[in-house]
């Protein structure tokens, strides 16, 4: 089976470490996209928030749209919407435009969310958002099977619905992002694919899983995470590290994303100590070096995925601050010689 | 006079196919002088008609660099934010060349379909506006109307503040806003000086009450104000050619829009006498009636019928765009030169879409 390699996370954000202007920075996705595609990567990731001040993606399904008219192979992402933030209907039908208009490309990624404001725009509850992403992930799933459907749940009631056009693929694959307990479990009901999940937390997906009398074996995991390779060890690691210091310490920071593992908290700037130590924490996981060393990393990490789970090696190389040049370089040397071989030894396994 | 190609439904069987070949039409259109290529929206229809235009709009936006991108999409169906944050995407990745028409959900059945009572689609409508327009101001904004509560303040959300700001921000100045000519907007329409746009099923009688309607209503604009209308347009080098091949395409789109508009009067003879067709000749003349009874300076020209092959619609593109639009780039336009184009004395046979049509084929 072949090893599949993905790319993240677009989410064209102009970070303050270098700021400019949003046309750049799709362009720079078309751009990056088309490269992703000739070089062999089998997806490419896009990530959402709504309202935050460097204007990431607020709409996933459309900037889709951008993707795969530049690109004619690599499968397209979520990672993830957040569903319960949207309107259903909305997104199933945004959702079978983007399957159409790729031919077939899309790949759902799915997360809760957590940011109050986000939800508070749109005007929804914070505390609902586990009830809805049930019932929404129902409703998607009626919408693109039957041909008219109708719903009764607590958020949602639809009579006699009949959504077209139908997707491409059926299903659209349905990929379950967040790895607290009751996420993982509710991705092992539904038998969706993990994004961002932990080997740890695989026995509450196979636990969800047979309770709900599915076989867990053949979901996909992804495996990875921030990564940047160059010629150069150092220069590699030093063109990283301040990076995911910012994504981790600044902007998760900003947003209250890590949560108290006691108090369940959300850890914000109001707690420096505590953030500062988890987001080095994170900083330091970030792989990146020669070519080399990165495949080893890469390879521990495959290493670990529970037996009967499909890895996704999913590597956040953009950062939305790199210099053309270096992130062609990174994706070239990515590609041909941390992939291409990891592959090859994969794929050979007994 | 400016031209526009669509609005696009994309409805049929092979969607993707259908997306395909407007991607190439609108590619041809690109190369033959038209202003912009349009995606329209409608829900739960059994042709499977595009219901998010945005996706679409998005794709066309990379393939065409040059076109503006037209989105005639509803108000009223979803939070207004979801609009505003998928324009404001699709602005940004066409590099600010985007444009809206706004409309009211073609039949009540769309709003059922949302869960809504379709009699409040008019006041989501215009609190709909207000949420894009305060949405893509540079300045963060709170709003309060009866249906929308901008940030909602919920008691359940942590405390978030009074003002929030939609990110990122058009690439435009901002993203020009039409309206389409239903019934009952255009009055309001006009009072806020936004455009309309006369839909491609309405009559002449229609557009002529609503027209004088709307004007009546405007004041003074300056004379670069827009009157958009959508049409359906076929031009063959025959006008007997022409006639043809408009009767082969009729009963189908009446059938596509009847069950899209949830109303049986878009007939085929209904439409017959809504459509610009002929030779290049009547064409022409057919455009200076509309011109001179409702005063538009926007013709968005519906050519790609349903039962009427991709290659023929290129040809029709091609031609519209060489004979008719040449007519209307400027005034005084010498008719001898359009003879002599029309007489082969360029080289007819030199033809564009023969390249659009070689990659086609999905």
């Amino acid at each position: 089976m072949r090893l599949e390699a993905g790319l993240g996370l677009w989410g064209m954000q102009a970070f303050i470490l270098h700021p400019r202007h949003h046309v750049k920075l799709y362009q720079e996705m078309v751009e990056e996209a088309r490269w992703a595609d000739e070089l062999g990567f089998d997806a490419l990731w896009l990530t959402e928030h709504h309202v935050w001040f460097d204007g990431y993606v607020p709409q996933l399904l459309t900037a889709v749209g951008a993707v795969a008219a530049a690109t004619s192979r690599i499968r397209i992402g979520t990672s993830c919407l957040l569903l319960p933030m949207h309107d259903p209907l909305r997104v199933a039908e945004a959702a079978a435009m983007a399957d159409i208009v790729s031919g077939g490309r899309l790949e759902l990624g799915v997360a809760v969310g957590y940011r109050d404001l986000e939800f508070d725009t749109f005007g929804i509850a914070r505390s609902q958002r586990a009830s809805r992403m049930e019932e929404m992930l129902d409703i998607l799933h009626l919408a693109w099977t039957k041909e008219r459907f109708s719903y009764q749940g607590r958020h949602f009631q639809y009579k006699d619905v009949r959504l077209t056009p139908k997707p491409i693929q059926r299903p659209i694959p349905i990929w379950m992002g967040g790895w607290a307990p009751a996420v993982v479990r509710r991705a092992g009901r539904r038998r969706l694919h993990l994004m961002g999940a932990r080997p740890q937390d695989w026995h509450h997906y196979e636990e969800a899983a047979r309770q709900a009398g599915h076989d867990p074996q053949g979901i996909k995991m992804t495996v990875g995470g921030d990564v940047w390779v160059a010629e150069d060890e150092e220069e590699a690691k030093a063109f990283i590290r301040p990076l995911a210091k910012y994504l981790y310490y600044d902007q998760l920071g900003g947003w209250g994303f890590f949560a108290d593992p006691v108090l369940g908290q959300p850890i914000a700037f109001d707690r420096p100590d505590l953030l500062k130590g988890i987001a080095d924490a994170m900083a330091e996981g970030a792989m990146a070096g020669r070519p080399e060393t990165v495949r080893e990393q890469l390879r521990q990490r495959l290493q670990q995925c529970p037996p009967g789970v499909i890895p996704h090696l999913f590597m956040r190389i953009r950062f939305d601050t790199a210099p053309r040049d270096k992130m062609r370089r990174c994706m070239e040397l990515l590609a041909r010689e941390v992939i291409s071989p990891l592959r090859e030894e994969w794929e050979s396994r007994p | 006079m400016k031209f526009g190609l669509g609005p696009y439904w994309l409805g049929g069987t092979d969607h993707h196919r259908r997306f395909r070949e407007m991607v190439q039409q609108a590619l041809l259109a690109q190369e033959c002088a038209f202003d912009s290529v349009w995606l329209g929206e409608a829900h739960f229809t059994g042709q499977g008609c595009c219901p998010h235009p945005f996706v679409p709009a998005a794709a066309l936006a990379v393939q065409a660099d040059a076109l503006r991108i037209g989105v005639l999409c509803h108000l009223s169906l979803v939070h207004p934010a979801y609009v505003a944050e998928d324009a404001v995407t699709v602005d940004n990745i066409s590099n600010g060349r985007l444009l809206m028409a706004l409309a009211l959900p073609w039949r009540p059945q769309e709003a059922e379909g949302y869960g809504l009572d379709p009699t409040e689609a008019l006041a989501r409508f215009w609190e709909g506006v207000e949420v894009l327009r305060h949405g893509w101001a540079p300045q963060p904004f709170a709003f309060q109307g009866q249906h929308y509560r901008i940030p909602a303040r919920l008691p359940a959300n942590r405390p978030t503040g009074d003002a929030i700001s939609l990110t990122p921000k058009p690439a435009q100045v901002t993203i020009p806003l039409w309206v389409a000519s239903q019934d009952g907007l255009v009055v309001e329409a006009a009072r806020r000086r936004m455009p309309i746009l006369g839909l491609p099923w309405q009559g002449l009688d229609e557009l002529a009450y609503l027209f004088q309607v709307y004007k009546g209503a405007l004041g003074d604009v300056p004379p670069d104000h827009i009157y958009a209308l959508a049409r359906i347009v076929w031009v063959e080098r025959t006008s007997a050619g022409a006639r043809r091949s408009l009767e082969e395409a009729l009963p189908g789109l009446a059938e596509v829009w009847q069950e899209m508009l949830g109303v049986a009067a878009k007939d085929v003879g209904h439409l017959r006498e809504a459509a610009i067709c002929g030779d290049v000749d009547e064409c022409i003349a057919q455009v200076r009636r509309y011109q001179e009874a409702l005063g538009i300076n926007y013709l968005v020209c519906y050519m790609a019928l349903p039962g009427l092959p991709h290659r023929r619609v290129l040809q029709a593109i091609e031609l519209w765009g060489k004979a008719v639009i040449s007519e209307f780039r400027m005034a005084h336009f010498p008719a001898q030169i359009r003879q002599r184009f029309l007489e082969d004395a360029y080289g007819w046979r030199r033809e564009l879409w023969p390249r659009f049509e070689e990659v086609s084929e999905p």
